[in-house]
This record gives C-alpha cells, structure tokens and sequence, in this order.
C-alpha cells in the first residue's frame, strides 16, 4: 500500500500538469477553430516545461501519460476518423481521389528528399514529412510510435507544421485565390484547400472564403487524405525502423511490435466506429478524445528539451516544409490550368 | 569508449511494456535522465553496475544480457 501511494505522489506532478495543460488548450481551441488543441497541448507544454523548476518531478507522470494515454488517445481519435465519412468523400469524383495520392505521395517525397539533403535528424525528417503529406499533428503523432520519436523530433515537427499552416493559410486567402479568378464556381479553390492544408482547422477557415457548400467539399478532399495515415505510418516504419542500422535486433524488433499494435488499435477503433463516431453517442464523451490525447502530447512538450528545439535543425526542417508545399501548390496550379477537366466534380 | 550506458537504457526499453514508465523509474532512482544518454555518452563504471542493479528490479529479472557488454564485463561489475 505504502509502495502504490508512492509511486502515486511521484506521478502526481506529472500527471496533473500534463492534463491540466490538455484542459486549458481544449478551452483554448473552442474560442478558434485556427488554434488546435493538439498543438496548443504540445507548444503550452515546452513552455512550462522550460519553467518548471525541478523538471525531475514530472519525469514518473508525464511518462504515465506517454505510456498510457496515447494508445487511448489515438484510440479515441480514431473512433473519430470514420471510414464511412471518408468513404462517402470518395464519390466525389475518382480523380479527386487519385490525386490525393498523388499529393500526399508527392509531398512527403519533396520534403523527404529535401530533408535528406539538409542532414535533418531521421525521425525529425519523417514525422515532418508524413505530417506535411497528411493531416498534421494527428499524423505526427500516429508515425511518433512507428518510428520511437524522442520529444525533441515530435515538437520539432510539430512547429514546421504550425508554420507551414499559418503561412499556407494567409497566403491562400489572400494571395492565391487570385489564381482561382476564372474558377465560376469556386470547386476548383476548395479542391486546392482541402488538397493542400496540412489541419482541418484552416480547411475551415478557408470555407468562410468559399461560396455556400464548397466548404464541405474542401473537408471531405482533406478527408480523403486522413485515410491514408495508416499507409503512410506503415511506410514511416518501415523507413524508422527496418533501414536504421544503428539498433540492436532487440530494440527493432520492441519498436516494430509497439508500433504495429499502435496501428492496429488506431484502425480497429476507426473500423469498430466507422458508422457512427464514438463521441456520437453521448455528448459526454466527446471532449475527452481530445483531452487524453491532448494529455499524451502535453506530456511529450513537458519532457521536451527546448534548449535542443531552437536550433538551426528547426529552422531548416520549417524552411523544407514550406518549400515542399510551394512546389505542390505551383504544380496544382499549373495543372488546374493546363488540365481544367482533371478537376471535375460528380455533382452531388 | 562510450555507449555502454545507452545499451543498458535501451534493453530495458526493448524489454518493458512501459517503456517511458520503466525508464523514468530508472531515471528516479539514479538521479539524472537517463534517457538523456547517447552513443556518445562517455562509459562510467559505477553508474553502469547502479543502472544494471536499478534494469534487473524493473526488469524483474535476477541477470540482465545485454548486447555489445561482455560477460565478463557483467560479472565483474556484480
């Protein structure tokens, strides 16, 4: 008894802060759909983190938050992914669906290569790229376990993302719409956003910019690409883990075990709930995907080393980032121009 | 020589369901993160037999096989 409250006041700290600060950043994104509380979590985390004064009390509850609630976390996320709503997404023109491939793939091997070419550290390189390629911190988050991230290489990639979205966002709506001049009827802007962004949260900002209905087609093209993140994580494991030379046999193997389980688990609960989200059935429910979760990832941001984040590593890792989605947009709009009818939409 | 120190923390990473647990447990009862320690972290022998004694009671194990440590290596230190 004496031994479990023991352990119990060492993960208090921990605990309490890595949830409290998953709280507070829930609360937070409810005043903006731009400010997702999963970013919030990690960026709020770091900070307190760096402030905490004896960083050693937080070490047994934060570590109970990685081990624990981020299998739950991602499982709560994805009852919440819903291949029926993806799958519905899908009518909206098979070309629509090719070219999501085509982005996603073409994303992560432009920021990939890139980041190869710039020395960026391996983890840090995939979990930008797959991020990029996909749906953001979610992605991130999923490909963390596939390839044993350390904190330092999932916040890094988590700011890339951040400043890629808020850089894509205003140069969007106020810049590059004017290539959509000719687009009557505004499919064709609403196909760039949801292809493009990185959150969900800018898809919806862009939709207040959108005539009537385009937002939902914008989300249900991002939507499409939230599918792929189990691919795309099973690809990041494959490239973590069975290309790196430098860990024992053991230590794969442990790794390729908890990351097939994470994977499974993530799309198991998304198969289980695919009719109906498991936030659906009570409204109780809802919050708490995001706060556990939310949790897990303050955790990651409390144990992070800022000393080892604000270096010259993020900064290229953030410029790679960019420059992939520049070379994607100029390829979509060039495409949009050359090849009008690649866009069509089945009329729903 | 260095890296030993990284051996140890990653065979009990590879061998804990809770990996992050078992490791901050570690790093509790030796006072420093030990997940801190890197292929470059200089050797210390008397951090090494604390951190194995400290791996085999997380562990749960009365011996502790670790890659890249000789056996020799082990008995000495117990």
């Amino acid at each position: 008894m004496n031994k479990e409250r023991g352990l119990f006041a060492l993960a208090l700290p921990g605990f309490s802060l890595a949830v409290g600060i998953s709280i507070f950043s829930y609360w937070l994104s409810g005043f903006s759909k731009f400010l997702p509380a999963f970013a919030l979590s990690v960026i709020i985390g770091v900070i307190a983190g760096s402030c905490f004064p004896r960083k050693n009390s937080l070490w047994i509850g934060t570590a109970i938050c990685k081990d624990m609630l981020l299998p739950i976390g991602l499982f709560m996320y994805g009852t919440e992914v819903n291949f029926k709503k993806i799958a519905l997404s899908c009518v909206i023109g098979s070309d629509i669906l090719f070219q999501c491939i085509f982005y996603s793939i073409g994303t992560f091997l432009i920021i990939y290569s890139m980041n190869r070419v710039l020395k960026i550290t391996h983890k840090t390189n995939l979990l930008t790229s797959v991020g990029s390629a996909i749906c953001g911190i979610s992605a991130i988050a999923v490909s963390s376990s596939m390839v044993d991230a350390e904190e330092e290489d999932v916040t890094k990639a988590i700011i890339s993302i951040l400043f890629v979205g808020i850089v894509s966002f205003l140069a969007t709506v106020f810049f590059l719409n004017r290539f959509f001049s000719s687009d009557i009827y505004g499919e064709k802007f609403a196909i760039f956003c949801g292809m493009t962004f990185n959150q969900d949260g800018l898809v919806h900002g862009a939709g207040s910019f959108m005539e009537k209905g385009l937002d939902k087609l914008a989300l249900n093209v991002k939507y499409i690409r939230t599918a792929f993140i189990l691919p795309f994580a099973f690809i990041v494991l494959f490239l973590g883990q069975l290309r790196n030379k430098k860990v024992t046999a053991e230590t794969r193997r442990s790794v390729i075990k908890y990351g097939l389980t994470i994977g499974w688990l993530f799309f198991g609960a998304a198969l289980l709930f695919s009719y109906t989200p498991l936030g659906n059935y009570s409204p109780m429910i809802k919050p708490w995907d995001k706060v556990i979760f939310g949790a897990a990832l303050a955790a990651i941001g409390l144990t992070c080393d800022v000393r080892r984040v604000l270096k010259k590593e993020t900064f290229l890792n953030m410029f790679s980032a960019l420059a992939g989605w520049i070379i994607i947009v100029i390829v979509f709009i060039s495409l949009m121009n050359l090849i009008p009818w690649l866009f069509f939409v089945n009329p729903t | 020589m260095s890296g030993r120190l990284k051996a140890i923390v990653d065979v009990v990473k590879a061998r804990s369901v809770f990996k992050n647990l078992s490791v901050a447990m570690l790093s509790f009862k030796l006072g420093q993160d030990v997940d801190s320690f890197s292929d470059v972290t200089p050797d210390d022998a008397d951090l090494e037999t604390k951190l194995i004694e400290e791996a085999k009671k997380i562990l749960r194990t009365d011996s502790l096989t670790i890659s890249g440590i000789s056996q020799e290596g082990d008995m000495a230190h117990e």
